[in-house]
């Protein structure tokens, strides 16, 4: 474990020092996750000029809910994107060898290794988004309540992660993972909708079958309504499950890779 | 100690047929075909010993590599390496192996070598005297001193190579798998890749196994060499005594207005084919040798033991 | 001229590559977004208790949420990159070796694209019909389908142009992957993806007809759908070719600049 995190403060410094030499693409970046966070407060903020409440939320708790995925969005960009960019690439081909030989976690490698250094001004943005919508808030809540929210952002965070590698790892057998980035990238849609719209087999996919549920909704639902003991399980209990499926299938993945390199 | 009992492995793959129908048609279904990369081979190697790997592109040299390094399953067979499965990828057996592929780099290209190599100190912790020690003999030997807080990328392609046989051994394996170090190097640098191959082997007696494309390479360090062909070996034994394997031939090289050409015969034949040359061609020049290790090696490849 | 066959035909080959890609991005990816808009427009119906928004019932809120995802595809054709990502690794050079215009054999290839998903989008249409929503289709005619379409590939070829005109600053940045991004938002966000154009403020809506967002996507969307008049789609196409040739100089102007830049790596 300690070797883990002596581990992870290199690729910090690696990253931070890379950052260090200014490029143009920096900069578009930082930008491209401004944009987004704009597109999606204005989106909401254009639909409640036509309804009041929408799945039992109010403008300003949608925009405490806005605020949770925005913040998971900017962790997963600084902590996985780039990772996450290159894993298909690696896997594909065949340059995952020299992971293979370490004895190191390959996964803990090849998911953490790239921190985007240069990403860390929009946390910085997301989280100003986040005490933004909490201050305007209007109903009385304690600092236990944002520490939970908190908590379960980070979680959500690993949700979105887990999400993102079941649809990654598909390459091991397919060659290609284009079609499934892109069905990533659309589904990450669900995330940015309030639960309670899903209904029937739509809800059962996106809150227990690839859980973009509850990424953000039902971390803001804990915290907007009143902690609710069976919503809580049910994220634990989905949380620790689709993590040990990721697991699963990212072994299998390996013995296919074995199997079929050369 | 390396010990393999027939081990193989085998690999499927699709076929498209070409044009747009065939692209259409592939939507729906597809057709498989098998190809056998290794057919059941036995290897045994001792502490210290290094062994050269030769075959012809695609005969299977690369796939037994990177099964032994734990990479590749094989189909069937197995193998036992200081006492692991390599396959298993236990932390044990690889804290003690390294791979180096002259066509693949390990280091980060974005950093200078010594970030790279501090953090493959804590990938392996190795200790502080012992990755101080390597440090300085490594760059001592390949003469890479200088280089070291240079970002790789700017490096030229020997002092690269120099880099990445450094990085793959400052944890001391005790099995190193080399799989074309000298690769694309100019004749110098391959001097140099080989001078320190040498000098490492006799000074930490690791188990080797090498894979070259360049004879000279196999001559200098290989005393045992394995001539793999089609996935099967087809010698494994002394690098002197492969010569006998062409038993009782003599190569003639004969020169004639046209230019040199090679000709092998049965030394029983030599003076009826000597004598047919002087009939046939107007030479200038005539040369009766002992087959060359390259010639023998290049046949052995070409047409297997048999044939010869 | 035959080539131009030759290089759609290998591009469609090259779409077809892959048959799990094709088969998600054809069915996978338009229904989940198909049904998360759906879902969220069942919801705010419900609240208001209303069977119309903005000229819109729940059902033909479905079909246009079918029809605008395909018609970004159409737009994007080979999606973002199909410049740049040449340009960084060095292939790009082989386009200078060839006897032809980059910028031609670029545009065929993204058409090529675009003709494609137009494909999609009538088997999809179909399918939808179908087994779906007959209801959604009351106005909707072959004639407007037809029209629409026509609508959604000027509309390509403009974004094209825009599209290669900011993937060309590859020749100054090494990734602007971002930016290409970045224009996918805009796009999708004021073109009227992610929610009708109708539903924006007035004001909003007068200066997006400015702007050519609204002619790239939602005007398209509306005729499939059989709700813009015939003078609105010809209005709407010239503005589309109006807008292709001012991107087409600036394609011109920026090669003419950055043509120095390209240092031809990766070869």
């Amino acid at each position: 474990m300690r070797r883990y995190l002596m581990l992870y403060l290199y690729f910090l410094r690696f990253s931070f020092s890379k950052a260090m030499e200014f490029r143009l693409d920096f900069s578009f970046r930082i930008l491209m996750d401004i944009l987004y966070y704009i597109v999606n407060i204005l989106f909401f903020k254009i639909i409640f000029l036509h309804t009041p409440m929408l799945a039992g939320w109010t403008e300003e708790q949608m925009m405490i809910f806005v605020s949770c995925y925005i913040l998971v969005d900017a962790i997963s960009m600084t902590v996985f994107s780039s990772n996450m960019w290159w894993l298909p690439h690696h896997i594909n081909r065949g340059e995952l060898d020299y992971h293979l030989i370490r004895p190191v976690s390959p996964l803990f490698f090849l998911s953490l290794k790239e921190f985007s250094a240069n990403s860390f001004l929009n946390l910085v943005i997301a989280l100003g988004i986040l005490i933004y919508s909490l201050v305007n808030y209007s109903q009385p809540f304690t600092v236990a309540d944002v520490l939970l929210l908190v908590i379960l952002i980070l979680n959500g965070t690993l949700i979105y992660y887990c999400c993102q590698m079941l649809m990654i790892l598909p390459v091991f057998w397919t060659q290609s993972s284009k079609g499934f980035m892109d069905l990533f990238f659309s589904m990450g849609i669900a995330m940015e909708r309030p639960d309670r719209i899903f209904k029937g087999w739509l809800r059962v996919m996106f809150t227990i079958l690839l859980p973009f549920a509850l990424i953000a909704s039902f971390p803001a639902r804990l915290f907007i309504e009143k902690f609710h003991w069976p919503t809580f399980m049910h994220l634990t209990a989905v949380s620790i499950v689709l993590w040990m499926v990721m697991l699963f299938i990212w072994r299998k993945g390996l013995r296919a890779y074995s199997s079929a390199s050369s | 100690m390396i010990e393999v009992k027939n081990l193989s492995k085998t690999f499927t793959s699709h076929v498209k047929e070409p044009g747009l129908k065939g692209s259409i048609k592939s939507l729906f279904s597809r057709e498989l075909v098998t190809k056998d990369a290794l057919k059941p081979v036995n290897l045994n190697i001792e502490q210290g010993e290094i062994v050269g790997l030769i075959g012809a592109n695609g005969a299977g040299k690369t796939t037994l590599i990177k099964i032994l390094a734990g990479i590749v399953h094989p189909t069937a067979g197995e193998a036992k390496i200081l006492g692991y499965t390599p396959w298993e990828r236990a932390n044990e057996y690889r804290r003690q192996m390294a791979l180096i592929m002259g066509q693949k780099n390990q280091v980060w290209w974005d950093l200078p070598a010594l970030d790279s190599f501090i953090l493959l100190k804590e990938i392996y912790q190795i200790p502080d005297a012992q990755y101080k020690y390597n440090i300085e003999f490594l760059a001592e030997i390949l003469m890479v001193k200088d280089q070291l807080k240079t970002q790789v990328r700017k490096l030229s392609l020997g002092e690269r190579m120099k880099i990445e046989l450094m990085a793959a051994l400052l944890h001391n394996p005790k099995v190193i798998f080399l799989d074309e170090p000298t690769i694309g190097l100019d004749i110098s640098a391959q001097k140099a890749v080989r001078g320190f191959l040498r000098q490492y082997q006799k000074e930490f007696k690791p188990m080797t196994i090498l894979t070259s494309h360049y004879m000279e390479d196999i001559k200098e360090l290989c005393p045992r060499i394995v001539i793999i062909k089609s996935g099967e070996f087809v010698y494994d034994g002394s690098l002197s005594d492969v010569q006998k394997m062409m038993g009782d031939e003599k190569v003639l090289s004969v020169t004639t207005q046209n230019g040199v050409f090679k000709v092998s015969v049965p030394r029983q034949d030599l003076a009826k084919k000597t004598h047919e040359l002087f009939e046939e061609h107007y030479v200038l020049d005539l040369n009766i040798q002992d087959p060359s290790i390259e010639d023998v090696i290049e046949s052995i490849m070409k047409n297997g033991i048999g044939a010869t | 001229m035959k080539w131009w066959k030759d290089v759609m035909g290998m591009e469609l080959r090259k779409i077809l590559a892959y048959r799990s890609d094709f088969w998600i991005t054809f069915l996978g990816q338009t229904f989940i977004q198909l049904m998360v808009a759906r879902a969220l427009w069942q919801a705010i119906f419900e609240t208001q208790g209303v069977s119309e928004m903005q000229g819109f019932t729940l059902e033909m809120m479905g079909l246009y949420y079918l029809i605008a995802p395909i018609g970004m595809k159409i737009l994007n054709g080979p999606n973002f990159g199909f410049l740049a990502q040449e340009i960084y690794d060095g292939t790009f050079t082989r386009y200078l070796l060839y006897p032809l215009s980059v910028f031609q054999y670029k545009t065929l290839t993204y058409l090529t694209y675009s003709l494609f998903y137009s494909l999609q989008m009538i088997i999809l249409l179909g399918i939808y019909r179908l087994f779906i929503s007959e209801v959604a289709f009351t106005s909707v005619d072959v004639g407007h389908l037809f029209l629409g379409l026509l609508l959604f590939i000027i509309g390509a070829i403009a974004y094209c142009m825009m599209g290669m005109m900011i993937e060309m600053i590859a020749l100054w940045a090494d990734n602007i992957w971002s930016l290409a991004v970045m224009l996918r938002f805009f796009t999708s966000f004021f073109g009227g993806a992610l929610i009708p154009i109708t539903f924006l403020p007035v004001w909003a809506q007068n200066i997006l007809v400015w702007t050519p967002f609204p002619y790239l996507l939602s005007l398209p969307i509306r005729t499939i759908m059989g709700l813009s008049t015939f003078q609105e789609v010809t209005q709407g196409a010239l503005i589309l070719m109006l807008w292709t040739l001012i991107f087409m100089e600036g394609v011109k102007l920026v090669w003419k600049k950055g043509q120095f830049k390209y240092t031809g790596v990766g070869i």
